[in-house]
């Protein structure tokens, strides 16, 4: 509830800044004029059609891939990013996989694995799967090791690259509630990527919608209500509120809707700017 | 040192499970026997004959340095094979374009079979401890070679992109990403080089020295002593089981714990 509300200026909190950025792969241009602010407390959700460019976006945001035109400012501290992919070193087990970065912090092993542990219990690992190696591992244990591991981190800004798309229904109600806590509690900035517009509706400020082709924001989404409010009837409400909108249907390249709006738009708690 | 203290822990169960092993070995035996039994003494010693020549060769210190001799020439040839072969594969892996370059020398290289470059060294080193010596060098390295350009040349990018957004020290990034991946490359290669190493060695000693192991065993068959060069055998087979079975595998299971699928 304290999002929009504990909002300090930009400049002490650090943001992410993205001003008219493109990028090009080889002849092909991916990303055009994209554009936008997160900002201290912000959840920021990125949908759009597969292939739209969701990931190079974010890892243009974190580095991975050089910046050919535009402007990207992140004045964050500890910057977090979760691929697609879990990404475990294979020859690692679970804890030390989830614990690789504060190694990297120089902590030493009974301090990390000490918190390694306690967080390991928030995203339902069980102590039995920490000795594992990751192959050993079902996929969603695997991209719960990976959510951890950023978690662990203590970031102020957090790139998710579809955290939960692994996962069954019961554990992504889980995971929302843990993701939640902890951007509430430390005032976490985060930009993640969805295929799932249900998913982004629940945890997010504002959803940034893309189109392909060349990837561009087609328009971006504000909920007024704070998350923790969200009740499901709402979510399932405001969800199908945004299919109905027609620049939505678009981008997904769904077909126009076959009967006139069961659903009444008077009533609804966002609004868009394209 | 953990490794060292897991693998001690596992070496009990790990020996039971030899009992197959040995099983199979009598077998091995018998068939021996049966075959002494049907063509004679002559083409082939009886096991028994064999091993009485075998305790006789051992107890009159011929086979034991006969061992020390050949084993350092192996060991020779194969710590030199293991160093060039590691670094210069590594180094050829991590550019792209010495890696296109070595991969059909090397190729040329293992096709070449070992007795051609024997011939070739008895030219150049005549009998001294040269020949067996350069080679295992020429039998092993490309196998080394090879193991470690693979290892460099897939490190996995998706890992490494992974590192560097965790903001890994270039020690971690060495010793907990690359080495890792690269060590499952080279270790396989490694253990081929040394069994090879140990039959290129023999074979080196047999046609050009007048000590070691080889040239034992072209002694025994020159007396047509059948009962020796079975002991000699013996000796060899027994001693590339031992490094196989007591030293090699029991540290793959462990270095290679993540890879497999416990049973
Ligand atoms: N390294 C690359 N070289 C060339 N083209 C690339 C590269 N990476 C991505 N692309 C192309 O850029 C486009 C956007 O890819 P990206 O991975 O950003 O899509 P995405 O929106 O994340 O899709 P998804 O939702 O399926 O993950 C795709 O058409 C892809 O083919
Ligand atoms: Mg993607």
């Amino acid at each position: 509830m304290s999002s929009s509300l504990n909002r300090k200026p930009v400049s002490q909190k650090g943001y992410l800044l993205v001003e008219n950025v493109e990028h090009d792969f080889v002849r092909t241009q991916v990303l055009q004029n994209i554009g936008f602010t997160v900002q201290a407390g912000e959840v920021y959700a990125l949908v759009g059609p597969s292939g739209c460019g969701k990931t190079t976006l974010l890892h243009l945001c974190n580095g991975l891939l050089d910046l050919q035109d535009g402007i990207i400012e992140n004045t964050f501290q500890k910057t977090a990013s979760m691929f697609q992919q879990p990404r475990l070193l294979p020859w690692k087990t679970c804890l030390d996989n989830m614990t690789l970065g504060l190694k990297a912090k120089g902590w030493n092993k009974k301090d990390r694995n000490l918190k390694g542990l306690k967080l390991a219990k928030l995203v339902g690992l069980q102590p039995s799967d920490l000795e594992k190696f990751p192959h050993q591992l079902s996929g969603g244990m695997q991209s719960r090791v990976a959510l951890a591991r950023v978690l662990l981190l203590e970031p102020d800004l957090l790139l998710l690259d579809e955290p939960f798309s692994a996962l069954d229904i019961g554990l992504k109600t889980e995971l929302y509630q843990l993701l939640l806590e902890q951007q509430t509690q430390q005032d976490l900035a985060v930009l993640m990527i969805t295929h799932d517009l249900m998913e982004a509706v629940r945890l997010s400020d504002n959803i940034l919608l893309m189109k392909s082709k060349p990837g561009r924001i087609a328009a971006s989404f504000k909920l007024t209500r704070p998350p923790s409010l969200r009740d499901d009837a709402w979510v399932y409400q405001t969800t199908a509120e945004l299919l109905q909108q027609p620049i939505v249907r678009e981008s997904f390249e769904l077909p126009p809707p076959t009967s006139p709006s069961p659903v009444d738009l008077a009533t609804r708690e966002w609004s868009y700017t394209c | 040192m953990h490794l060292l203290r897991s693998t001690l822990r596992e070496l009990p169960s790990y020996l039971w499970s030899g009992w197959g092993a040995i099983c199979s070995l009598l077998l091995l035996m018998a068939a021996w026997q049966l075959v002494s039994e049907l063509y004679g003494s002559l083409v082939l010693a009886q096991p028994l004959e064999a091993f009485a020549s075998f305790k006789h060769l051992w107890n009159n210190q011929t086979l034991p340095e006969a061992l020390i001799i050949t084993g350092r020439r192996a060991l020779s040839g194969l710590l030199l094979a293991l160093g060039l072969g590691t670094g210069l594969g590594l180094l050829a892996g991590v550019s792209v374009t010495a890696a296109m370059m070595s991969r059909p020398l090397v190729t040329v290289l293992l096709g070449m079979p070992p007795i051609a470059w024997l011939v070739l060294a008895m030219l150049w080193f005549g009998a001294s401890d040269g020949t067996p010596i350069f080679t295992v060098f020429v039998a092993t390295f490309p196998m080394v070679f090879i193991g470690a350009l693979q290892g460099a040349r897939t490190v996995d990018n998706q890992l490494n992109e992974m590192a560097q957004t965790l903001q890994l020290p270039k020690r971690m990034m060495l010793f907990d990403v690359y080495l890792p991946h690269v060590f499952s490359y080279l270790f396989p290669a490694w253990v081929a080089a040394l069994g090879m190493s140990w039959k290129i060695v023999v074979m080196a000693e047999l046609l050009a020295n007048q000590d070691g192991v080889g040239a034992s065993l072209a002694v025994a068959r020159s007396h047509l002593d059948s009962a020796a060069s079975m002991a000699w055998i013996v000796a060899i087979v027994l001693l590339l089981l031992g490094i196989e079975y007591l030293f090699l595998e029991p540290i793959k299971r462990q270095v290679e714990r993540w890879r497999v699928t416990e049973a």
